[in-house]
């Protein structure tokens, strides 16, 4: 069932008439328009069908203008603008939200296209630029749309040469750019990175921790980019330094170390059919193995953590991996505001060891 | 537990901060409703959003003899029904279950309390909680005393870092009694130890009020005596008794809502801006206000001038005819149990001097609704003829539908000056569409965390019970008699005679 209902039929209108069909979708619907912020949305292709699932179920929870993007074979730009109420409120006991579409024509002047989205954006609210699709940091339009925004959300496991199209990104946030950044993918591996956290609250398990000889990390093909931001967020925790690399079989051996200590990390793409996106060992000689993976069923959605000999007992706690659907990442990315300074120190330290591993 | 959290690097900036140290949670009168409605569905859905710790486990205690797995069962069948994630994959249940474990005794006979700490023991082993122990007592308060004590002499509150007692509401029938659970509770624990649960604290909407009220500089300037004409505080209900007249019979509405819901709501409408948002810092500000408020009866102190008692008979609710209050099953046929309350109240210091602020609650009225609404004085000279401004006027919708509401006067169109009052009307509670945590899952996350700032200290609990005291008082003399009202209506007429008499109205909701 959609999160949304339309308040009015869709309606394409010239661009130089948008506010005022807006205008008149609210004057004649009972309900009452809310925005919290402007959300742009740049697809690759457009959405079938009128209004994408995923746009409708996110405006249901985060009330916004929602402005998306698309190219298009016809010339110039042209619009269609709409209103959507939350289903579960119906249309008249809901505060519902606009949805105008843009088809950005291959010969559409950047300029004009950069204008008519000024003049769409509601004044006072922040903007928010949702680029659903790879980036390529020197794209005239990606540029355009950014400079546009404040706040910047993309899906790094969308990036077709991860070692290429990261850095870039990395080296603005490294200079102090005033954009906030979120990623996607970084949303994804919260459940990881959250349970992997918890085995080690605990003072009696924390020594394994601290004295992890090695890590074994596995990951289906979908997730390598998801594995190496968890393997730079461990790292980086523990303050351990990348010291270079060896290939290992179809992988890497990747050597860190902090102060005296040594830490090699094994790092494959699964072998296995079923490649579910992450397992992790973490081994500590002295203190037994940490295992972080989904649940012996396979992907119904949990994670479990067992740790052996830790402690004076073993501990298995699953968890739901309940963020993996894009509507409930890209909700909760609207829904934090604040900039995530973690994910910018991963992301930095990433795209270094991505340098060292580029000829 | 907090510094032992703050020593795990990978918990720096991660999301779930707020995430609980190893403990055994151990539920008196777990064979309640409390426990399969509210608390194990609150404690699974915390789970299920991995804000529990890996080391957690559940001990219910009750008289009837029952296995673990009987148990479990039993409160499978509850977070099916009442927990959020009522969907979540069967091996997270299968796996939460695995903690949960069952005890039966007398609670007055001591060997019920060595065989707990045996189990304790064991669960400490199997699930790796560590010694830490958080009891929750949710029993008939009538228990309480002997709960604690024999707790005390088995030494399984000794230690203040590792043990911790929440105790459900009502905290004691009246002032005496409160002092007297107060000073046994204290007797065998810290008061760092002790967490007086109010679960109307740990609604989304409450603390919605703390956070429009201080995260807003625009309001502040106008939340007083100098702006304010009067403040009223609206909690109705339109469900009846419910089966629970053995509880309701003794306890009425006073007790029920007024004592602790509503002076909650009042404290926050009414305190000062705390120096720091800490369990310290918000309660000291929250007592103050108690401590200056009372019962506003005018010169000589006249109790029919500050409060209404309302009874519901019979009536209406929605479409259905419902039987007054004494014709419920369990009620005595005479019985003098207030269902409903006006209450008008003074707050005797600077911000407040001179704004009177009511209050009402019952059952069996039109709506279910509870509202916070400030409303502004009159403008101070009348510049357009034959047009009389209404006052200004600030509404908190707190339930069912939260949001803010300012009423403020426009033109209409035309050639001449007419007036109109207008809503800017703003509900965030549909809005945003996002499923909020219930307020135990806040509540129990805090108490795990040792965060009381959510929770009643005791001064804050005996100053309100000292606010109502002289209404539990008349009510016995019955120097206030009962007045009654049609299931379905807002209540007696005589409440609106209480607030008519300053020249105001209540708000139709």
């Amino acid at each position: 069932m959609s999160a949304v209902v339309p308040l009015s039929d869709v309606q394409t209108v010239p661009v130089t008439s948008i506010e005022q069909q807006l205008s008149h979708i609210w004057s004649e619907a009972g309900a009452t328009r809310a925005a919290t912020f402007n959300l742009m949305i740049y697809r690759p292709e457009a959405p079938v069908g009128g209004l994408d699932e995923v746009v409708g179920v996110v405006t249901a929870q985060n009330p916004c203008r929602a402005i998306v993007l698309f190219p298009s074979e016809q010339e110039g730009l042209s619009a269609q603008v709409g209103a959507y109420c939350p289903a579960s409120g119906g249309k008249s006991a809901s505060v519902c939200c606009e949805y105008i579409t843009l088809q950005v024509g291959t010969n559409a002047p950047l300029g004009q296209l950069r204008s008519l989205l000024l003049s769409l954006l509601i004044p006072d609210l922040p903007a928010v630029l949702w680029w659903d699709a790879p980036i390529n940091v020197e794209d005239p339009l990606f540029k355009g749309l950014e400079d546009l925004s404040e706040r910047l959300v993309f899906d790094s496991a969308q990036l077709k040469n991860p070692s290429q199209d990261l850095p870039p990104l990395a080296d603005r946030i490294h200079a102090g750019s005033s954009r906030v950044f979120s990623d996607l993918n970084w949303s994804r591996l919260a459940p990881w990175r959250e349970l992997t956290a918890q085995a080690f609250d605990d003072s009696t398990t924390r020594e394994a921790l601290f004295n992890l000889n090695r890590i074994d990390l596995q990951y289906g093909k979908q997730f390598e980019n998801g594995a190496w931001l968890y393997l730079v967020w461990l790292t980086t925790r523990l303050n351990w330094t990348y010291q270079g690399h060896d290939v290992a079989g179809s992988g890497l051996l990747l050597n860190f170390l902090n102060g005296d200590a040594q830490l090699d990390v094994d790092f494959q793409e699964a072998q296995t059919p079923e490649q579910e996106p992450l397992s992790a060992h973490l081994v500590s000689n002295q203190f037994g193995t940490t295992v972080i993976r989904s649940s012996d069923e396979g992907h119904h959605g949990c994670l479990m953590i067992d740790m052996d000999g830790i402690g004076t007992s073993q501990v298995c706690q699953i968890a739901p991996a309940d963020e993996h659907s894009l509507e409930q990442l890209l909700s909760h990315d609207l829904y934090t505001r604040k900039q995530d300074h973690l994910w910018e120190e991963v992301v930095v330290a990433m795209a270094q060891i991505y340098r060292s591993l580029t000829p | 537990m907090m510094r032992s959290l703050a020593e795990n690097p990978l918990r720096d900036s991660s999301r779930s901060e707020r995430g609980a140290a190893p403990v055994v949670m151990v539920i008196f009168g777990a064979s309640g409703d409390l426990t399969a409605r509210k608390l194990v569905p609150a404690l699974f859905d915390l789970g299920c959003e991995r804000r529990l710790p890996s080391q957690f486990a559940v001990v219910g205690l009750s008289r009837s003899p029952l296995s673990h797995e009987a148990f479990r069962e039993r409160l499978k069948t509850g977070v099916h029904s009442f927990a959020r994630n009522d969907d979540a994959p069967p091996q997270m249940w299968d796996n939460f279950s695995k903690g949960i474990f069952y005890h039966s005794g007398d609670l007055k006979d001591p060997q019920t309390y060595e065989k707990l700490k045996e189990l304790l023991a064991q669960v400490d082993k199997e699930r790796g909680t560590a010694g830490r122990r958080l009891f929750y007592l949710s029993t008939s308060p009538n228990y309480f005393p002997i709960i604690l004590e024999q707790l005390s002499q088995a030494g399984m509150l000794a230690d203040p870092e590792t043990s911790k007692v929440i105790i459900e509401k009502p905290f004691g029938t009246d002032l005496e009694t409160a002092q007297a659970l107060n000073q046994k509770v204290l007797s065998v624990a810290k008061e760092r130890q002790v967490y007086r649960i109010d679960h109307y604290l740990g609604k989304e909407t409450v603390q919605n009020l703390l956070v429009f009220r201080f995260g807003n500089a625009i309001f502040e300037p106008l939340w007083n005596r100098n702006h304010l004409s009067h403040i009223q505080i609206t909690v109705s209900e339109t469900v009846g008794l419910e089966g629970r007249a053995g509880y309701y019979e003794e306890a009425g509405v006073l007790k029920d809502m007024v004592q602790n819901h509503l002076m909650q709501l009042l404290c926050l409408v009414c305190m000062e801006p705390p120096v720091a948002f800490d369990a310290k810092s918000v309660r000291d500000e929250k007592v103050k206000v108690l401590k200056a408020l009372r019962l506003d009866g005018g010169v000589g102190g006249d109790l029919s001038r500050s409060v209404v008692r309302g009874q519901y008979a019979s009536g209406w609710a929605g479409s259905v005819q419902v039987p007054g209050y004494r014709e419920e099953p369990d009620v005595q046929p005479e019985s003098s149990t207030a269902t409903y309350v006006a209450l008008k109240f003074a707050v005797d210091n600077w911000r407040w001097k001179g704004v009177p602020i009511y209050l009402r609650t019952g059952k069996r009225l039109t709506k279910r609704v509870s509202e916070i609404a400030l409303q502004f004085k009159d403008v101070p000279q009348q510049l357009f003829p034959d047009e009389a401004p209404s006052p200004n006027l600030l509404a908190l919708r707190i339930q069912p539908d939260q949001g803010v509401s300012l009423r403020f006067e426009a033109k209409r169109p035309g050639p001449k000056i007419q007036m109109q009052p207008v809503n800017m009307d703003f509900r965030y509670g549909s809005a945003f569409g996002m499923e909020t945590p219930e307020a135990y899952e806040r509540l129990l996350l805090d108490c795990m965390v040792g965060d009381q700032t959510l929770f009643t200290r005791a001064d804050e609990v005996e100053e309100a019970w000292r606010v109502v005291a002289p209404v539990l008082q008349g009510w016995e003399e019955n120097k206030v008699p009962i007045s009654f009202y049609e299931s379905g209506s807002w209540g007696p007429v005589e409440a609106d005679r209480l607030i008519q008499q300053d020249g105001f109205r209540w708000r139709r909701l």
